[in-house]
């Protein structure tokens, strides 16, 4: 099987320095790459690079499938209530149709926020918001899932959760490229290591 | 499946949002009423002195106004992380920010365009000039938007950015006020008003094809 994101030595340049060493990814169907390195290494760099947010500054990026990407800020209106956020990625992002797609309330009972339906995004918790950001791979599901540290203020349950719908979509052939420096997933599906190298430095 | 429609679905999330934000929403009325109450305490209440002036107090009334929204219009989805949504999955960004200069306006200008003939007839406005005033209005406004849009997608990072902002906007926008006003005390004189609103539009059609590119320009940088 092919690649849905195959990127040769690529790299970006900020302020004329290398961001992170030059670095290759292939990413395969079913498959869940996991990007390590320290902080301010690159690995947010290198997501958003992958997701066509910022262009590599040297080598090339080939991309077979829909995208969704999940950053440090979940992307989350905090006038909106949780059910609006969820309704406006329905219809925004729009669903793979090699995927099933929830409803925003089904969506929101699996994030475990049922309850929080009609609060508004800005008075959840900074675990809830970002289980509210994750929900929306439910409602507007994509091939390719790149998530900058998903894990960030998840309680043990929330981790477990992102666990199982990671490995539900890697199940149905999809993939996913995270960056995680503290929590590692734990799952079933095969998981291919990245390490980020930060670029050259100056002496 | 649900089928991706992010055109209307951001156009639906902006009008939502401004109208939970009710007050904020209101703003621009207030602010051209308030103009427009205190402008004769000021200068005395003389129906010919008003007359005069009253095309361009209700051209600076929207001119503030449309300054006033313009720190919402991309830093909030800068800093909640939407903006970078707009580049993810191969969605229409220009069409996005088109969108989005759209909901501007049309929160920030046409509440006064709507209210014209009320404030007209608070400053004596005559009535045949009501009509022309308010097709500069339409014409015009559409180029605040777009400028004090672009100053705000160059400002989106920096600090202290809406001083920055008016600075930027305001030389900008003094084609825009002189030939607006001009038309109607042109018309007012019994000139014509047409070179007037043919300029008017052609700087609407200038800034209609080029700033949206730019503004897409500007926000990619600040994204990197």
């Amino acid at each position: 099987m092919d690649s849905v994101i195959h990127a040769q030595q690529i790299s970006f340049h900020r302020h004329g320095e290398r961001v992170f060493v030059p670095t290759n990814v292939a990413l395969m169907p079913g498959q869940l790459c996991l990007i390590r390195g320290q902080n301010g290494s690159g690995k947010t760099t290198l997501l958003r690079l992958l997701a066509g947010i910022v262009h590599p500054s040297e080598g090339s990026i080939a991309r077979h499938g829909s995208v969704a990407f999940i950053g440090h800020r979940p992307g989350v209106k905090k006038d909106l209530t949780a059910l609006d956020v969820l309704k406006f990625y329905a219809e925004f992002a729009g669903a793979d149709p090699l995927y099933g797609a929830m409803s925003p309330q089904a969506a929101l009972h699996a994030a475990g926020l049922a309850r929080q339906a009609r609060q508004r995004a800005g008075q959840l918790s900074a675990g809830q918001r970002q289980r509210l950001g994750l929900a929306r791979l439910l409602v507007a599901p994509k091939t390719i899932w790149l998530l900058d540290e998903p894990y960030t203020s998840l309680d043990a349950d929330g981790c477990a959760w992102v666990d199982g719908l990671l490995d539900q979509h890697l199940a149905l052939n999809g993939s996913v490229a995270v960056a995680a420096h503290v929590y590692q997933p734990k799952l079933n599906a095969p998981t291919d290591v990245l390490d980020v190298q930060p670029g050259a430095q100056h002496a | 499946m649900t089928k991706r429609h992010p055109l209307r679905a951001l156009l639906r999330q902006d009008l939502q949002r401004a109208w939970q934000h009710g007050g904020q929403s209101l703003l621009p009325l207030i602010f051209l009423f308030a103009v427009i109450a205190m402008i004769p305490l000021g200068l005395g209440p003389g129906p010919n002195l008003l007359a005069m002036i009253a095309p361009g107090m209700i051209w600076v009334a929207a001119l503030l106004a449309s300054l006033l929204a313009l720190e919402g219009v991309f830093r909030p989805d800068l800093d909640d992380g939407t903006l970078e949504q707009w580049w993810v999955d191969d969605q229409p960004v220009l069409a996005l920010i088109c969108i989005r200069l759209g909901s501007h306006w049309l929160i920030s200008a046409l509440p006064i365009i709507v209210a014209t003939p009320i404030a007209g007839e608070m400053l004596y406005l005559p009535a045949e000039a009501l009509g022309l005033l308010m097709l500069t209005l339409l014409i015009g406004t559409p180029i605040l938007s777009l400028i004090g849009a672009l100053a705000a997608a160059l400002t989106i990072q920096a600090r202290q950015g809406s001083a920055l902002l008016g600075l930027l906007i305001f030389p900008l926008t003094v084609p825009v006020l002189i030939f607006a006003t001009g038309a109607v005390s042109a018309h007012l004189d019994g000139l014509t008003a047409r070179p007037y609103v043919l300029l008017l539009i052609s700087l609407f059609v200038l800034a209609a094809t080029l700033v949206p590119l730019a503004i897409k320009k500007a926000l990619q940088l600040n994204l990197e």
